[in-house]
């Protein structure tokens, strides 16, 4: 075995995967070879402090727990307003945004419509819909997993917008 | 053991590694200078990453390609056959069994992207590839800036020699990756994603790779002229600014307040499909996208929650409006700028 056959089996050897023939040639090519004997130290050493530094069993999702944490905190409810209070409320908030928003210098900030109204403007992209426009345009910037960005696409669009509809 | 067990364990050590660089970062990592990052890179370093970038601009190849997404804490592997034309811009991607996408083909071909649904035999239209508002120039430097580019040593990847490079995050939160680089065409061979949390996401790898001068245009070839074909319901315009969305969409929007260390902003997409319209916001740190949708809610009570796709992803709802962020960065993160969303 030359150095360059070592750097595609030291892997399989490190990991116990390499069979009896091949091993065998590792271990005979190690014996001659300084350089590659240092090349294999340092691999089996980054394998011995990954192994310590951390767990290598994928645990449970983190989002679960964060939606657990999130859950936990204290929820402010809003309970519905009389019509008069509602009214006083809104008139106040116009003459409110109309003083301070504008002042010379401020920026104009346009409120949100109200429930009513937007129900008028049709219904939203599904999450998993938004995720293959996020995959879009990931998709293109460099060291993109290109492959993987593909696979999720081509997976999105015959799961969401089925075309034997 | 057995060997897909010991192959698990790998493949895991892989993570650990690049998780234990990014939790050190956590605790030492000072974001380095534009200059500094930079000049830090060792030249032959830097001129590999440099043509490792460029790479697939100008080279033609097939092969077949493994994909292994780790979803649900368990690994489901994919293998496609690719062809690739890189100085025409035209791509071809066959997926093979036991994939449940058997069959189907991606091509895409200029701005035009094409699907075939072998089961239904039509073909799903998608015009207009996305631009960035950030250059590639632009985007090499963010990545310097945010990430550290180390050389992490040498392996063999479908029989060729690579250069084996990690880019890890300078601060805790961001995504790593390690790429396998080809040493004759610099082209990655093999790509290990890991998210914020040192947990992977994906690796993608050549089984086999050939180098051509040049591959048959039918190759590409989207559907025949009597071929079923539809088209994408989706239309998209941008990328533009934030004023410039605001100027067309039917709502306004606002930046988040927080947006993570690092992170530009990278364009606006208006969004028009068949029951409404949605804004896009978009932000890159050089190797990692978040994205921020807005809609109006509709009649119906959207899908809210931590959900995992592609990314980790949260949805709610605020004032008559849907919400859907979406990154590969840690949950808390995310959970920070939805939090600042006004």
């Amino acid at each position: 075995m030359k150095c360059r056959g070592l750097r595609g089996a030291v892997f399989d050897s490190i990991e116990g995967l390499a069979d009896a023939a091949t091993q065998a040639s590792v271990e005979q090519h190690l014996a001659a070879c300084e350089r590659c004997r240092a090349l294999y130290a340092a691999h089996v050493r980054v394998r011995q402090l990954t192994r310590s530094a951390a767990p290598t069993v994928r645990g449970p999702s983190v989002a679960q727990a964060v939606v657990r944490d999130l859950e936990a905190r204290p929820v402010v409810r809003t309970r519905p307003w009389p019509v008069w209070a509602g009214a006083g409320l809104a008139l106040a908030a116009a003459v409110f945004a109309f003083v301070v928003l504008t002042r010379p210098g401020t920026e104009t900030v346009e409120r949100s419509p109200l429930p009513g109204r937007v129900a008028a403007m049709g219904e939203p992209l599904s999450a998993e819909l938004c995720a293959r426009e996020h995959a879009r345009v990931a998709a293109r910037y460099a060291f993109a997993d290109r492959a993987a960005w593909a696979l999720t696409l081509a997976e999105t669009n015959q799961r969401v917008l089925p075309v034997g509809e | 053991m057995g060997p897909s067990c010991a192959r698990v364990a790998a493949l895991c050590a892989s993570a650990c590694v690049l998780a234990s660089f990014a939790a050190a970062a956590q605790h030492s990592a000072v974001p380095a200078s534009p200059a500094n990052a930079i000049g830090a890179l060792q030249t032959r370093d830097a001129r590999i990453v440099q043509a490792a970038l460029e790479a697939e601009d100008s080279l033609v190849y097939t092969g077949r390609q493994v994909v292994i997404q780790f979803r649900d804490a368990r690994e489901q592997p994919f293998t496609q056959d690719v062809a690739w034309d890189g100085p025409r811009g035209l791509s071809r991607i066959e997926f093979r069994p036991p994939s449940p996408m058997s069959g189907a083909v991606l091509i895409v071909n200029g701005q035009d992207q094409w699907q075939y649904d072998p089961q239904t035999g039509v073909w799903l239209h998608q015009s207009g590839l996305p631009r960035t508002l950030i250059s590639r120039r632009d985007g090499v430097r963010m990545l310097l800036e945010n990430y550290e580019v180390e050389l992490a040593g040498e392996r063999e990847v479908a029989a060729r020699d690579c250069y084996v490079y990690d880019i890890l995050p300078r601060l805790a939160g961001n995504p790593s990756r390690r790429i396998c680089v080809d040493r004759e065409t610099y082209l990655p061979l093999r790509t290990e994603n890991v998210d914020g949390l040192g947990q992977f996401v994906s690796i993608t790898y050549f089984e086999r790779i050939e180098f051509h001068r040049a591959l048959d245009s039918q190759l590409f070839a989207g559907p025949a002229r009597v071929a079923q074909v539809r088209e994408d319901p989706v239309r998209r315009a941008g990328p533009m600014s934030i004023p410039e969305v605001n100027a067309r969409a039917r709502f306004r929007v606002h930046p988040p307040d927080y947006v993570p260390p690092g992170y530009d902003f990278a364009g606006a997409f208006l969004i028009e499909h068949a029951t409404g319209q949605a804004v896009h916001l978009q932000w890159f740190d050089g190797l990692s996208l978040i994205s921020l949708f807005k809609q109006p809610q509709g009649s119906r009570v959207p899908e809210t929650g931590w959900a995992e796709y592609t990314a980790n992803s949260v949805s709610w709802v605020s004032d008559g409006f849907y919400y859907t962020l979406i990154g590969d960065i840690v949950p808390s993160e995310l959970a920070r700028v939805r939090d600042s969303v006004r």
